[in-house]
């Protein structure tokens, strides 16, 4: 599908958005079956224990980080010190996957800083009101009080040019809710809710559900029974 | 999909309705039915900083499905920040804690066993028996707990009675030590009471904005909306920024001031004698409202009393003290501080000196000065916020919209809860504190407890409870709300053997796994944010409440439930000696839960004030409306004392209220007569927290930091925060988009720095300090750009313990950590 397909659609849910302005906006219309990033569905009931326990195989890690420490180690009885302090590290059965190593002690090697994923293709949002990633490189983007790189292409004049999707109607209100003739200037700084995403895959899955998978959910229901 | 799959399947959906071939149920119609797609909106406070967002929380089917900016919500009008918008996914990460965890050997408690999965009874036995073991052993102070500025107000109340009044210890202190400590010590020793005197309004009122140590942009994106929209709608209104380097508020800057680290004091006492020396003096106001003190110089730096800087120390058994002084003297003090002093020692132009000192010089400009990190994490970090009030006190640039000395906080309830419920280790509700027998007798009082209940010795705070953990005094700890291991300073010299000390019994209680939790001995699973009724109060005094939306996972469980629950294993006569229990007999038998949570209080409001809308996991448990009957209990110590808080039912309605609240009206500027009901009318200002109404202005000179670039760690380590990642990232990097924005943390280092290492940008490389290592990558043209000589590097990655190399050098005054300063060298790895 291209931009210009997508535009009408875009446009609906915008307006939706905008309708009424002490009433949070209705979901819009689904178009189509929606290609979820779909985790693994996990009800918290379904799952009742979900404890991130690993089989602890990892060995070593029994290094400490001695020559490194500073600070007194004294437990009481100093000769104990070095053997309590080894044998703390061992895996314990509980990772962080944030950590993703099972020593406290020793530090991991970094992976390599990932490139900005640049294919300049949309992503589904997960809700009506997420602000859109950003779906290409900002390198070097100018933004900044006398000028905003990002409104070359964004702005609504330059849509035509650009093919770029214009900011939203909600970025020209200030804030007492009237609408400016531009931008808003508290809208002006694009980055504090548009972030590009790098590529790189998640370490931990989100187990999120979309409204849309929940209606699907809900509207498959009654046939079952 | 990609867009092809999608075009086709599109088509091959058009075409099969032609046909009359039957559709999958989900493109049958093109909408679901009105009442299936309605969603329940509810108003909740944001989880991360401490602006206080409104948010709007949309859920379905018990779920969160979405969020957005509350149009409603006067901080953020229908706007939130990229991590504000991704509240709804905070609570799916896939690794929730579901079941209490224990450190396990052949089926019994071992510290060096491997977790294993018990019940909540398991894990309160074996808790409960090594906290009356060690209390035996050992008695109160052997005993402690780390909290946080991220409880709710009424989980921070229940632990301060659970800790206080219960185990009768005071060690219990909040991770909101490391966040604002500095900034609360100030507002207490100049005003007499803590926390801002204006209110977020300030911003749209003020004609120059002043960050002393402030990212807002990325820290506190929403008031950086403010100041942005006051700034761009306003051209003739001037930012200027202060920052050791460079970094995204730069990009609104008019006057942009880059200095070494530390100096900051310098520059701070420059602009005090350039005030003076320029006939900047606000005369009348100073002779009536301000007094003048000289505090104690060479207080040394929080370390560990046989560290050689602190023998060397003249004043480090007195870091609080002061003595009076005259306008002329204090005048005398800040002469020395000339512009060519304060260009040598920051390193900053002077026509920028120059250009800032004019903005609290001239008395048409109001100035709102903002405060974070920068100031408050400094071994001089009280000074820091004394010396910036000393600006606006001598101009009189204070309690007037548009002229604010204004602290920002790191946490959603650092005021709320840390500051106000008193979770510090020295400190009781409504600004009260142990140490004066006046307000002991006071809580005693409204607690119903026996004179001599609450100990009269600070409890251990934050960094001493590591120190003691190790040194094998601290030795039955609980952890709640919030992930030390990771935050703390010099992990590898004090947290983690302190943790890993087999003479002690870690508790922690979290939603995720964390480092901390691995270094736990049991772990709890804790409820979250819109899994429970909460409270907290944001950086302007706003108290802002909501509802139980959801239900938590598993049998997570909210840190009130765990707290109450936990409380039911103590029998009086196994926390209390004889002769204060003989005092209140009528207690004898009973359990700690009776006492301080059945007290005909906290269990006033029976279930039927329950909003039928929604859930309360807590007050269906104990049969009672334990949030209602705990708030109402606390606001009790504040009202009628400057503190006041609305009633209960009042905050489900609203958008938060800015204390005082007095007959139902909020106020939002302090101090100053018709804005301030306390003001007494003919005053014009008064400062109602010091016995004469008068704020103190101290001097104090400029003094080294702690640790400094040296030959061997030839650089300045600053350590910070992202925009996409709250803190230690626990909830964000489990937000896949916030994850994939900024996965990893990197140093952010010079080019020419990095050129001279042979270093390029994506080089890995070891961190090294003189208490520890970690390996990064080396970031160059990032969002941060430190000039030559620093390096920068956030704290979110639990992949990256960049505080095993920071110094546990404290503040002497406040006990915060300085986590912007220490020496560091960057080796290819």
């Amino acid at each position: 599908m291209d931009r210009r397909i997508l535009a009408p659609l875009l446009l609906a849910a915008l307006l939706s958005a905008c309708s009424k302005r002490d009433e949070p906006p209705p979901a819009p219309p689904a178009p189509a079956p929606q290609a979820a990033p779909a985790p693994a569905p996990s009800g918290p009931e379904a799952t009742p224990g979900n404890v991130m326990l690993s089989e602890g195989k990892e060995s070593g890690a029994l290094a400490g980080a001695a020559g490194t420490t500073g600070g007194p180690t004294n437990f009481g009885d100093p000769s104990t010190d070095s053997e309590a302090l080894a044998l703390a590290d061992r895996p314990s059965g509980l990772v962080d996957a944030l950590r993703g190593t099972p020593s406290l002690m020793q530090e991991p090697r970094p992976p390599e800083l990932a490139n900005t994923e640049n294919k300049d293709v949309r992503r589904t949002r997960s809700y009506a009101m997420q602000p859109p990633t950003i779906p290409h490189k900002t390198d070097n983007y100018q933004v900044d009080k006398y000028a905003n790189k990002c409104l070359t292409c964004h702005s609504r004049s330059r849509t035509e040019e650009s093919q770029a999707p214009p900011v939203s109607i909600t970025h020209y209100t200030d804030r007492s809710g009237n609408f400016l003739a531009q931008i808003s200037p508290r809208r002006y700084f694009c980055e504090q809710c548009h972030v590009v995403q790098l590529e790189v895959k998640p370490l931990v899955a989100n187990t999120f559900q979309d409204v849309d998978t929940l209606l699907k959910q809900q509207q498959a229901k009654p046939r079952e029974q | 999909m990609d867009r092809r799959e999608f075009i086709k399947l599109t088509a091959a959906s058009a075409t099969a309705s032609i046909g009359g071939v039957p559709l999958p149920a989900s493109a049958q119609a093109p909408l679901a039915s009105g009442e299936m797609t309605k969603l329940n909106w509810s108003k909740a406070p944001c989880r991360f900083c401490g602006t206080g967002c409104g948010v709007a929380v949309a859920v379905k089917d018990g779920r969160v499905v979405a969020t957005h900016g509350d149009p409603e919500a006067e901080v953020n009008r229908g706007v939130n920040c990229v991590k504000g918008y991704f509240l709804s996914k905070i609570m799916y990460g896939e690794d929730r804690l579901k079941q209490p965890l224990l450190r396990m050997k052949d089926g019994k408690y071992d510290k060096n066993g491997e977790f294993a999965p018990i019940s909540w009874d398991q894990a309160f036995d074996i808790m409960a028996q090594k906290w009356k073991e060690v209390l035996k052993a050992k008695g109160p102070t052997a005993v402690g707990m780390f909290g946080s500025g991220q409880w709710t107000v009424w989980e921070g109340y229940a632990a301060v009675k659970l800790m206080k009044a219960g185990f009768r210890s005071n060690n219990l202190d909040p991770n909101a030590r490391h966040c604002m400590a500095s900034a609360a010590a100030g507002f207490i020793r100049t005003f007499g009471m803590d926390e801002p005197m204006g209110c977020y309004d300030d911003i749209e009122n003020a004609d120059a904005i002043v960050l002393w140590g402030s990212n807002m942009a990325e820290m506190h994106p929403i008031l950086w909306t403010r100041i942005t929209d006051r700034r761009l709608s306003n051209p003739e209104v001037k930012v200027a920024v202060l920052s050791t380097f460079e970094h995204r508020c730069y990009d609104l800057a008019d006057i942009a001031l880059t200095f070494t680290p530390q100096s900051d004091l310098a520059i701070l006492n420059y602009i005090a004698n350039y005030i003076i020396a320029n006939k900047g003096v606000n005369t009348d106001f100073v002779n009536r409202h301000v007094n003048f003190r000289i505090g104690n110089a060479d207080i040394g730096y929080g370390l560990r009393p046989d560290h050689p800087l602190q023998q060397k120390a003249k004043n480090a058994a007195d870091p609080g003290g002061s003595k009076s002084a005259t306008f002329e003297e204090f005048a005398a003090f800040v002469k020395p501080f000339d512009l060519a002093y304060a260009a040598k020692m920051s390193g900053v132009a002077p026509e920028r000196l120059e250009a800032l000192a004019k903005l609290y010089a001239d008395p048409k400009v109001k100035v709102v000065s903002f405060f974070t990190m920068g100031f408050n994490q400094h071994t001089r970090g009280v000074w820091c916020s004394h010396l910036l009030y000393n600006l606006h006190l001598l101009t009189g640039k204070i309690s007037q919209p548009g002229n604010s000395p204004f602290s920002l906080t790191g946490q959603p309830s650092a005021c709320g809860t840390a500051r106000e419920v008193g979770t510090f280790s020295h400190r009781l509700p409504a600004d009260m504190v142990v140490t004066n027998p006046k307000h002991r007798e006071l809580a005693e009082k409204i607690w119903k407890l026996p004179a001599g209940t609450v100990p009269d010795k600070p409890g251990f705070h934050a960094v001493l409870q590591n120190r003691m953990l190790h040194d094998g005094k601290l030795n039955a700890y609980w952890v709640m709300c919030n992930n030390n291991m990771q935050a703390g300073a010099n992990i590898n010299g004090e947290g983690w053997p302190g943790y890993r000390n087999p003479a002690n019994f870690i508790v922690v209680s979290d939603a995720y796994p964390t480092v901390t939790t691995m270094a736990a001995d049991l772990v709890l699973p804790t409820a979250m944010w819109v899994e429970k009724e909460g409270a907290y109060g944001n950086a302007e005094r706003r108290t802002q409440f909501w509802h139980q939306l959801v239900q938590a996972p598993g049998d997570a469980r909210s840190d009130l439930w765990q707290l109450m629950e936990f409380s039911k294993r103590f029998k009086m006569e196994e926390v209390w000696p004889a002769e204060l229990l003989d005092k209140m007999p009528a207690y004898r038998g009973k359990t700690l839960f009776d006492v301080l949570y059945r007290n005909g209080q906290v269990d006033a409001f029976p279930n039927t004030q329950l909003d039928a809308a929604y859930d309360n996991v807590e007050a269906k448990h104990f049969g009672f409306y334990a949030q209602k009957g705990l708030f109402e209990e606390y606001a009790s110590f504040g009202r009628g004392h400057g503190h006041d808080l609305a009633p209960f039912d009042t905050y489900h309605q609203v958008r938060g209220l800015r204390w005082p609240v007095v007959d139902g009206k909020e106020t939002r500027w302090r101090y100053r007569e018709g804005m301030d009901p306390y003001v007494k009318p003919g005053s014009g200002f008064q400062f109602y927290g010091q016995p004469d109404g008068k704020a103190i202005a101290f001097a104090f000179p400029y003094e080294p930091p702690a640790e400094g670039p040296d030959e061997e760690y030839p650089f300045w380590l600053v350590t910070g925060r992202v925009l996409e990642h709250w803190h230690s990232g626990s909830m964000t990097r489990r937000v896949p988009e916030l994850y994939r924005a900024f996965p990893n943390a990197v140093v952010f280092m010079h080019p020419d720095d990095a050129k001279k290492l042979g270093l390029r940008r994506g080089s890995a490389v070891k961190l090294v300090s003189r208490r520890g290592e970690m390996m990064t990558r080396v970031e160059t043209r990032g969002r941060d750009k430190p000039p030559p000589g620093v390096v920068f590097v956030p704290w979110f990655d639990a992949s990256q313990l960049i505080n095993k190399l920071t110094l546990d050098a404290t503040d002497p005054i406040s006990f915060q950590t300085d986590f912007k300063k220490c020496g560091c060298k960057v080796v290819k790895a």
